[in-house]
């Protein structure tokens, strides 16, 4: 079995599943709705800005990674905390980003590890109406499909790969 | 003077009158004071429909850090998916009961201190010991006359209200059992009750210090305190207490000079215990906060360790063993199985501890105060010459064990970039290594997971050595509460919004990228003309930094509660200082009545008091109380993101909230806005817990004035970080007159786009009058 990232985060008996680049890119694909959340860690924040173009998946910059993309010349479509993304995420009379309704899977890219733990934690327990996919390094339990545990350099590739499947 | 309702006449020895009830001249005196108010001595339920009213505008949120309950037999019980525990629990509920558990902790650890603190003072002055507060203090007790309702006058009234704090605990904690309690919000209620029963403890043990110890009353010009390594004398005996209890570091501090020692002999701390004692003699070092303790602990400076209570490192025994430093306990709460010799031969206790005894309890501090002092000057001489840290050198050849495994990296808390760091030093390259030291909490889970044993905390330090050892700081003294003259001075600018907020930064030191964080937030509301308050870990974190000019905040910003001031209020305790003053501008300002009156004050402080907490290391359970009576007080808080693991948040839903309010003045309720807009708040990085610290002082009551103070620094902070205009800021904007002057024209343009269109002012504005269901 996969160790979470941050090896004493074991949340319970119901854990999410180590997911594959085309196991990634299968959920992205299916989903109706999918939201981008991007986390102030900024690793791979191009990566996930030609995911959102390329997918037409809303972007909500969380922390100060606003400041950021609009340096990049990309405007976020929601700038949020963490938390009020989450808390909007649970709530299913919520119209979502683009107001079309509450979305079906939220995307965690580059959220301070332990911090998104806690936020995947909210959704797993609270917001049984949406999936969800972490792709900050390392494996989340909390996540319906997350990462393996992965060099820096096999996690690019991981990520061209799911890039390259979507 | 009798002081009960039964008393006998001389030759009348079979008759007994009662009376029922006799008034001293004492409850006399009380009763002109202050008519009381509704809620003297509040009970859990007294003050639920408060709770119950914040709850509905600032809902709890939980993000669960465990998906099972484990606190019973019946258990492990799954929580997931809607599953109930089998006591009927559900997920959110047993949040909440752990959150409520936590602050149970915290405020045990408050009120524990408050009680040795006091009984050790009244030992040494008597219960009738007066409080004086000095010349500029007239509410000497703000919390304990809105919660308990009197004004203390003697340590001995401390004695009665320390029975309240005791008593409410046992009620509060109670609620946690199996089978108790089953809704979160009231759990949450019971949560926010014994938080605020934390205040009071900790106003208790700090009057109590300053009455009893003659800590600083409120001085805003307090001596400037040598802080860090290397501002301590290692070449004189160095005795290090660690903790938060500061009488054994008194009464260790009177024995020396009792003794003409003071000059031969050094005394530093480490965590609050070294605020208070800095309090009592400046000549006291301040070696930083507690996560500076596995660090300096290894460093082997120090020749006797002494501890008291309260986030002190669970190993210490094991610890200080290696460097050769006797280890002296000194409270009930840490024993470490060693021998309680406080009844035992002071000669013969020091003649065991230099000759290699590890360490002993002694509970009486004035006992201990004489074997810390002898130890030290017997056992520096054996101590000296040894090495307790590897060679640079040997760091180097200690990496080359590293199997680059990575498991440090994910052992760490803040996920540092260790192993990296290991590889650059297999290769004598050390900067990787050194860099760590400024984040690092020195923890030392990597340690614990290393599979080669290698003491990473160890290597870090020798290959900082030049920043751990070479650099000094310079911290003010904890000088203790808001002065009333202050409060007359800056009441009325603050609650009209002219003096854009008071920044309160407290709480422990996990930090996620280590101190300057705290100092860098601190240093920028101080230049924005905010109040910037200080206690505990963070008012010692600010110190760790010194500016472009080369000077320490507390050498550049005054000491004083005014706009610009960068003010070190104390410990963890003197927390109660900064609601106190909160409360202080209810009083004299605004004339409210504070006896047994809570609601009203804890209205006004929610509607008018534009501060905000910020608990940027926020860690252990005091920290959660801390928080949670803060917020009871109307206050909000920012945590750092490690906060998020507290589990409960208090997050408004701006999106999907009507903000109502009531005004007094007009008798309706009216269209609000979300200020504040959170309760308690994870910040994910420093940048963004500036935003918000902007944005949660903003409140209802203030002018067009202070509106465009507050809305300037805030539209030039989201600008700074974010990059353009706040797309919240429309909510704030009451009228024209709010904008900015020279932010008029982009504002007035964004205000057009979004469709603004102007509301009325709340003159009285008050959550007192919307209606709750409890």
């Amino acid at each position: 079995m996969t160790r979470a990232y941050q090896c004493a985060n074991v949340p319970g008996p119901h854990l999410g599943k180590v997911g594959t680049p085309a196991t990634v890119a299968a959920a992205i694909k299916r989903a109706k709705r999918p939201v981008l959340i991007v986390g102030s860690e900024l690793t791979h924040l191009d990566w996930a800005l030609a995911l959102a173009e390329g997918q037409g998946i809303p972007v909500v910059a969380t922390a100060h990674v606003a400041g950021v993309m609009i340096e990049k010349g990309v405007n976020p479509d929601r700038v949020l905390g963490v938390i009020e993304i989450t808390n909007l995420l649970k709530s299913p009379e919520w119209k979502g980003i683009r107001g079309e309704g509450q979305h079906d899977l939220a995307i965690f890219v580059d959220v301070l590890y332990y911090m998104e733990a806690q936020m995947l934690s909210t959704l797993k327990h609270f917001a049984p109406h949406i999936k969800t996919i972490s792709l900050t390094r390392g494996h989340q339990p909390n996540a319906n499909l997350s990462l393996p545990n992965l060099s820096e350099k096999k996690m690019g590739e991981f990520l061209a790969e799911v890039m390259e499947a979507v | 003077m009798i002081k009960d309702g039964r008393f006998i006449i001389d030759g009348m020895e079979n008759v007994v009158i009662n009376i029922g009830k006799i008034t001293t001249k004492e409850e006399l005196a009380e009763e002109e004071w202050e008519p009381m108010g509704p809620t003297p001595k509040p009970g859990i339920l007294s003050l639920r429909r408060w709770d119950h009213r914040l709850l509905r505008d600032f809902p709890p949120f939980y993000a669960p850090i465990c998906d099972m309950c484990c606190l019973c037999t019946y258990g492990k019980c799954d929580l997931t998916e809607g599953r109930k525990g089998a006591c009927g629990i559900g997920i959110e509920a047993q949040q909440a009961r752990m959150v409520l558990i936590a602050c149970c902790i915290g405020t045990a650890a408050h009120a524990g201190h408050a009680n040795h603190v006091l009984h050790e003072l009244i030992r040494w002055h008597g219960r009738d010991h007066p409080i004086d507060m000095g010349p500029y203090i007239d509410v000497e007790a703000p919390i304990i006359r809105t919660v308990v309702g009197t004004r203390p006058k003697t340590l001995g009234d401390l004695e009665d209200v320390l029975e309240y704090v005791n008593q409410q605990l046992v009620h509060a904690l109670s609620s946690s059992h199996t089978g108790q309690e089953g809704s979160y919000i009231d759990f949450e209620s019971k949560a926010l009750h014994i938080s605020m029963i934390d205040n009071l403890a900790k106003e208790v043990a700090d009057i109590a210090q300053i009455a009893g110890f003659d800590f600083p009353r409120g001085d805003p010009d307090t001596a400037l305190v040598d802080f860090g390594f290397g501002s301590v004398d290692r070449t004189k005996p160095v005795v290090l207490f660690i903790g938060h209890y500061p009488a054994v570091s008194v009464a260790t501090i009177d024995y020396m000079e009792e003794h003409n020692l003071s000059d031969k002999m050094e005394v530093c701390g480490i965590c609050c215990t070294a605020i208070e004692t800095s309090r009592y003699r400046a000549s006291a070092k301040v070696v930083g906060p507690l996560s500076m303790q596995n660090f300096f602990v290894r460093s082997g400076i120090a020749d006797v360790i002494v501890l008291d209570e309260q986030c002190v490192r669970t190993d210490l025994l094991e610890e200080a063993q290696k460097t050769g430093a006797p280890l002296i306990l000194t409270t009930d709460k840490i024993c470490y199985n060693l021998p309680d010799v406080t009844d035992c031969d002071s000669s013969e206790v020091v003649s065991d501890l230099v000759g290699g005894a590890p360490g002993v309890l002694i509970s009486d501090p004035l006992k201990a105060a004489e074997v810390i002092t002898e130890v030290a000057l017997k056992i520096k001489p054996k101590r000296d010459g040894m090495m307790h840290l590897p060679e640079i050198e040997e760091v180097t050849e200690l990496a080359q064990d590293c199997i680059e495994c990575e498991w440090c990296d994910r052992a760490c808390p803040n996920s540092l970039p260790v192993r990296a760091a290991m590889i650059a030093a297999k290769k004598g390259d050390l900067s990787k290594l050194s860099n760590l030291f400024s984040p690092c909490m020195s923890c030392g889970r990597c340690e614990s997971e290393c599979k080669k044993d290698l003491p990473i905390v160890s290597m870090i330090l020798r290959s900082a050595q030049e920043i751990a050892f070479g650099e000094t700081y310079t911290m003010r003294a904890g000088r203790g509460p808001v002065l009333d003259t202050e409060i007359r001075e800056v009441g009325a600018p603050i609650v009209l919004g002219e003096i854009p907020g008071v920044v309160a930064l407290v709480g422990c030191s996990n930090f996620p990228n280590g101190e300057v964080e705290v100092a860098k937030i601190a240093e920028e509301f101080a230049r924005r003309k905010y109040i910037v308050v200080a206690t505990g870990c963070s008012a010692m974190a600010i110190a760790m930094y010194r500016g472009e000019d080369g000077k320490t905040l507390y050498e550049k910003y005054p000491g004083s509660f005014s706009a610009g001031g960068v003010v070190n209020i104390g410990s963890c305790v003197a927390n109660s200082h900064v609601v106190g003053a909160a409360i202080k501008i209810a009083a004299i300002f605004a004339r409210l009545p504070l006896r047994g009156n809570f609601e009203e004050i804890a209205d006004y402080i929610l509607n008018k008091v534009g501060a905000c907490g910020v608990a940027w290391g926020a860690m252990s359970q005091k920290a959660a109380s801390i928080g949670t009576g803060t917020n009871r007080w109307g206050i909000p808080v920012i945590v750092g993101p490690h906060g998020s693991k507290y589990r409960r948040a208090y997050i408004s839903n701006k999106e999907l909230s009507e903000w109502k309010i009531y005004d007094k003045r007009a008798g309706e309720v009216v269209e609000g806005e979300p200020a504040p807009e959170h309760l308690m708040y994870p910040a994910e990085t420093m940048q963004e817990a500036m935003v918000a610290v902007a944005k949660f002082c903003i409140r209802p009551s203030d002018n067009a004035r202070g509106r465009q103070i507050k809305l300037s620094n805030y539209v030039d902070l989201y600008k700074k970080y974010m990059g353009t205009l706040p797309p919240d800021l429309h909510l704030f904007v009451r009228k024209e007159t709010d904008i900015p002057i020279t932010m008029k024209a982009e504002i007035m343009e964004y205000l057009k786009e979004v469709g603004w269109a102007p509301r009325g002012l709340v003159t009285e504005p008050s959550r007192l009058g919307l209606e709750v269901d409890v």
